[in-house]
């Protein structure tokens, strides 16, 4: 039955250590904080509780070690150290290894794992943390009895015990009821039982917290004494109990003394001792069993309310997957009812896609995280980049908080550890340099965070030495990426790093090497249609903005003709629609201008781009007013179709570079529509003219 | 399409372009559609006919022959899209237009020779990896891997 | 008529084996994730018992107890802590606090029902 529980333990483990992680953290900037130390301590508990009770008993015990290096500390007895910090960091990564693997088989992993626990135990005293594995004492004491049982053969048949218990007065204050503890020595066996109610306060005196009264019980049995001891546990310290072995024969159900012995005792208040029963000896007995009561049975309740519940990442893309094909349906009936008389229908469908709208937007929520989630990993990567070179480095966080689907930022993690280490690699200079340069010696990365539109914006910035543009346009030409005549601005050359075949590093450093280009960095970004910029000043440092969208699947779109193809314009990218009456067009025709509110606002003519034949009448047309940066462009379409929902698929690979198309969508009539991406689609006319007017210029 | 050098026999489904025979290693098959016109996608190669919907996958499908530069004028009331796996990404899915599906068959080592005759486009001369012949059949087996890559670059 | 468990631990995955648990042999089941979260349902209400973790953030287990040993309604229901090794010096402390039992972690379902067994009938 455990085992449906071990998953949710992984889980919830993985989360303890990205706490401690981070507590970790803090700690290193305030080792005395008794507050982190004991938040810590805790986390390592509860991993080191779950994980022996869930089957992890290797990760348990490691466990132990180290969170007996934070029972020291939090009881003063040890400092916190560099070296304390740094080996439970290394020891975080193990622990999540040992989550991976559950239990160790392989001898060489158990070797591992020993060696790692003579590390831990180097910073206590030896022999304290030495861990007993609770399963393995436990089968242990459950030896014992094993052996006794086989002494106890050669005298078979049940025993005889005299039980005293006297209960301490304070008994009842701690919850503890005398009379459950009398009733589980009688189902050991068969019982008779004694009271002594002599020190009982008279009525008059009577305190209803006070136990005054004593028993003996004479216990009939084929446990062990451990199990009549065991009845006691949750009260040895709260009462003196005396456990006597009497003769063996069947004492309980003897009707000639017995009766009298124990009327006597009780009204005298003299108790039974162990001498008064050797005239039962001889006498054989035979003990029956006595049932045990079943425990109470009853149809399960509703359990209290939890306000969060982990829910599975994969459960919530397949919801995310489901709602999207039922966005993708909903279309379609939206169409068959709109072509329907039937007016019930109508309204059914019209309800219906308000929950459809509500679940889409739901979903999309549950889908999101925040980014808090996952910065840990860059804490520690600019950490170990610190040891690792030397640098005094320090990572700053802003806007956490920014949620973004959970896919993306997936996505995201390798390219920021990328540009990250870079930074701290060759952005940062060393202490000394800085000092020179008049800089602090501690180097800044931070990592900013802000929503923008229906975009995030996410930017390292570094203040290190900065990017020089001449030493990157000599290296672009260098490496045949451009031309040594080409005029490029400033910000051009600068992004030439996202080129492919291009690498800052002059020399291939142990932290930066592998060979991963900025343009796989690029490229890991597009593939979440998001966009990287690099600007930089020199000896001033340098910033990386990656531009994402918020999610992937599921947008607002307006669909559009344009050659009587089927085109979907992003809603949040367009300011609005225009007909061509409301502009003015620059008079001589040139440069694909128009005048609309005072303002000159450049135009594409998509049949002209898409398909080389321009709108036909432009005066039929429609113009679409786009967003693009502090711009506004004007996009030409042939008609407008209407809005819809739809749900976004990517085109793959094979289609990477028809970039400023970023999906296609299944329309409800089982058509496909093409989603186009303005900003990429501006830059792609841009890059055309740019080369036209080239062309131009060589021709003159 | 790797030679077939081990003692084993390979699959391999065959299809008819412009009155020739190419063929891809079974393996890599995961559908066989009627032809169905795909969405056309504007700025992408000229061999690129659009992308279809293949169970809400966006699929794109190659003009197998413009691509390959080998026409004839004949009608193909059998057209069919073959889609193959180019490996185990969720979008490596890709289409192609072919005359005719013909047969599937297997070949053994002795089946195959390394020669080429048949001479398509340059930029994709290569992705022809060797002849397979099967009675007085020749198919000209097709490297999916390097045809991929050749459409992606 | 089924007997009321609050159980209070931070850790969600032996919440949720205890809840199952119990849950199964008919008891009622109430789940605080801290001693702070427990306090909300000791409101007056019928429990039969508590099960608590020692170490929760915001009020641990041992002051739990105590300030379920200080309300009129819960003096004297038994508490049974959980705990991970058999430590006396906890235990003791534990019981000062108030606490009627202890159920070593980790446990068997069996293990639990029986601790509970010992003190509510």
């Amino acid at each position: 039955m455990l085992d449906r529980f071990q998953q949710k333990f992984v889980e919830e483990a993985t989360d303890n250590v990205a706490s401690i992680e981070e507590a970790l953290f803090e700690l290193e900037s305030d080792p005395e904080n008794k507050e982190i130390i004991e938040r810590l301590f805790r986390s390592m508990h509860t991993i080191k509780g779950g994980g022996a009770m869930f089957g992890f008993n290797d990760l348990s015990n490691f466990t132990h070690n180290l969170e007996t290096i934070y029972d020291h500390i939090r009881n003063d007895k040890i400092k916190v150290t560099k070296d304390i910090i740094s080996l439970t960091f290394e020891s975080l990564d193990y622990i999540r290894q040992l989550l991976e693997m559950g239990q160790l088989t392989d001898p060489d992993d158990i070797a591992r794992q020993q060696d790692y626990i003579k590390r831990l135990q180097a910073h206590f005293a030896p022999g304290e943390g030495l861990y007993v594995n609770p399963n393995k004492a436990g089968a242990q004491q459950a030896a014992q009895p094993v052996q006794q049982e086989a002494a106890k053969e050669e005298e078979a048949g049940p025993k005889n015990y005299l039980v005293n218990f006297e209960p301490f007065e304070n008994l009842l204050s701690n919850g503890t009821n005398p009379l459950f503890i009398i009733e589980d020595l009688m189902a050991l066996g068969e019982a008779k039982t004694v009271s002594y109610l002599q020190d009982v306060h008279p009525f008059t005196e009577f305190e209803p917290l006070t136990i005054r009264i004593k028993w003996q019980v004479i216990l009939q049995t084929d446990q062990d004494v451990n199990d009549i001891k065991d009845v006691f546990i949750f009260v040895e310290d709260d009462c003196k109990v005396e456990i006597a072995e009497l003769p063996k024969g069947d004492i309980v159900n003897n009707t000639d003394k017995l009766p009298e012995m124990m009327a006597n005792a009780h009204n005298t208040g003299v108790m039974l001792k162990k001498e008064d029963f050797d005239a039962f000896k001889v006498v054989k007995a035979e003990a029956a069993a006595k049932k045990q009561e079943a425990g109470p049975k009853q149809p399960q309740q509703e359990a209290a309310k939890i306000a969060t519940q982990r829910v599975s990442s994969a459960k919530i893309d397949e919801l995310v997957n489901a709602v999207g094909e039922l966005v993708t349906m909903q279309a379609q009936l939206n169409l068959i009812a709109s072509k329907s008389d039937n007016e019930a229908f109508a309204s059914i469908t019209e309800q219906m896609e308000k929950i459809t709208r509500q679940l889409r937007e739901t979903s999309f929520e549950m889908s999101l995280v925040p980014l808090q989630g996952e910065l840990v990993r860059f804490q520690r990567l600019v950490r170990d980049l610190s040891n690792k070179l030397g640098k005094e480095l320090e990572f700053v966080v802003e806007g956490g908080e920014i949620e973004l689907d959970k896919n993306i930022i997936e996505h995201l993690i390798d390219p920021l550890l990328h540009i990250i280490r870079n930074s701290g690699d060759h952005g940062i200079e060393m202490p000394d340099e800085r000092i020179k340069k008049g800089k602090n010696p501690k180097g800044t990365i931070l990592l900013k965070a802000f929503y923008s539109g229906s975009n995030v914006v996410i930017q390292i910035i570094d203040d290190g030495k900065g990017m020089d543009p001449e030493k990157i346009f000599a290296k672009a030409v260098e490496k045949g990426i451009i031309d040594k005549n080409a005029n490029l601005t400033k910000k051009e050359i600068l992004n030439l790093i996202f080129a492919s075949g291009f690498s800052t590093a002059e020399k291939i450093s142990d932290v930066s090497g592998r060979g991963v280009g900025m343009d796989v960095v690029r490229t890991k970004i597009q593939e979440v249609r998001g966009e990287v910029t690099v600007d930089s000043e020199i000896d001033k440092g340098t910033t990386l903005t990656l531009d994402i969208p918020l999610t992937l699947s599921i947008i607002d779109g307006l669909m559009t003709k344009v050659n009587g193809e089927q085109f979907i314009f992003p809603l949040s990218n367009i300011e609005r629609i225009l007909n061509p009456q409301e502009v003015k067009f620059n008079e001589n025709g040139v440069g694909n201008i128009f005048t609309y509110t005072g303002e000159q606002i450049l135009y594409i003519d998509l049949n002209n781009l898409f398909y080389q034949k321009p709108v036909e009448n432009m005066m039929d047309s429609k113009i679409l007013l786009v967003k693009n940066g502090d711009k506004r462009v004007g996009m030409v379409i042939d008609q407008i179709v209407g809005e819809y929902q739809i749900v976004v698929k990517p085109l793959g690979r094979f289609l990477r570079k028809v970039d400023m198309i970023s999906g296609a969508s299944v329309m409800g009539d089982g058509s496909l529509s093409l989603i186009v991406d303005t900003t990429r689609l501006i830059n792609y006319n841009k890059g055309l003219r740019n080369k036209k007017q080239q062309q131009v210029k060589k021709e003159e | 399409m790797a030679e077939n050098t081990e003692n084993t026999v390979t699959s391999v489904t065959t299809f008819k372009i412009a009155g020739e025979y190419f063929g891809f290693e079974t393996m890599k098959i995961r559908h066989i559609l009627e032809y169905v016109a795909p969405t056309n996608v504007p700025l992408s190669k000229d061999y690129i006919m659009g992308v279809i919907n293949n169970h809400g996958n966006m699929v794109p499908v190659v003009n197998t022959s413009d691509m390959f530069g080998i026409k004839d004028d004949s009608d193909h009331p059998e057209a069919s899209i073959v889609i193959v796996a180019t490996d185990d990404a969720n979008d490596s899915l890709i289409g192609f237009l072919v005359d005719e599906v013909d047969d599937v068959f297997d070949y053994t080592p002795e089946m195959w020779t390394k020669e080429v005759v048949m001479q398509i486009n340059e930029s994709v001369q290569g992705t022809l990896s060797g002849t397979i012949k099967k009675d007085d059949k020749f198919v000209y087996a097709i490297n999916i891997q390097e045809l991929a890559k050749v459409i992606e670059n | 008529m089924a007997k009321t468990v609050l159980i209070v631990d931070d850790s969600e995955s032996i919440r949720e084996v205890v809840n199952f648990t119990l849950q199964n042999e008919g008891y009622d089941v109430l789940v605080g994730v801290d001693g702070e979260d427990a306090l909300k349902f000791l409101d007056g209400r019928a429990i039969d018992i508590v099960i608590t973790d020692l170490h929760m953030p915001n009020l641990d287990g041992l002051g739990l107890i105590r300030k379920i040993r200080e309300m009129d309604a819960y003096k004297h229901i038994p508490i049974l802590f959980l705990t991970t090794e058999s430590q006396t010096e906890k235990k003791m402390e534990a019981k000062e606090a108030g606490a009627t039992g202890w159920i070593i972690k980790p446990f068997v379902p069996a293990k639990l029902l029986s601790a509970i067994s010992r003190v509510v009938r």
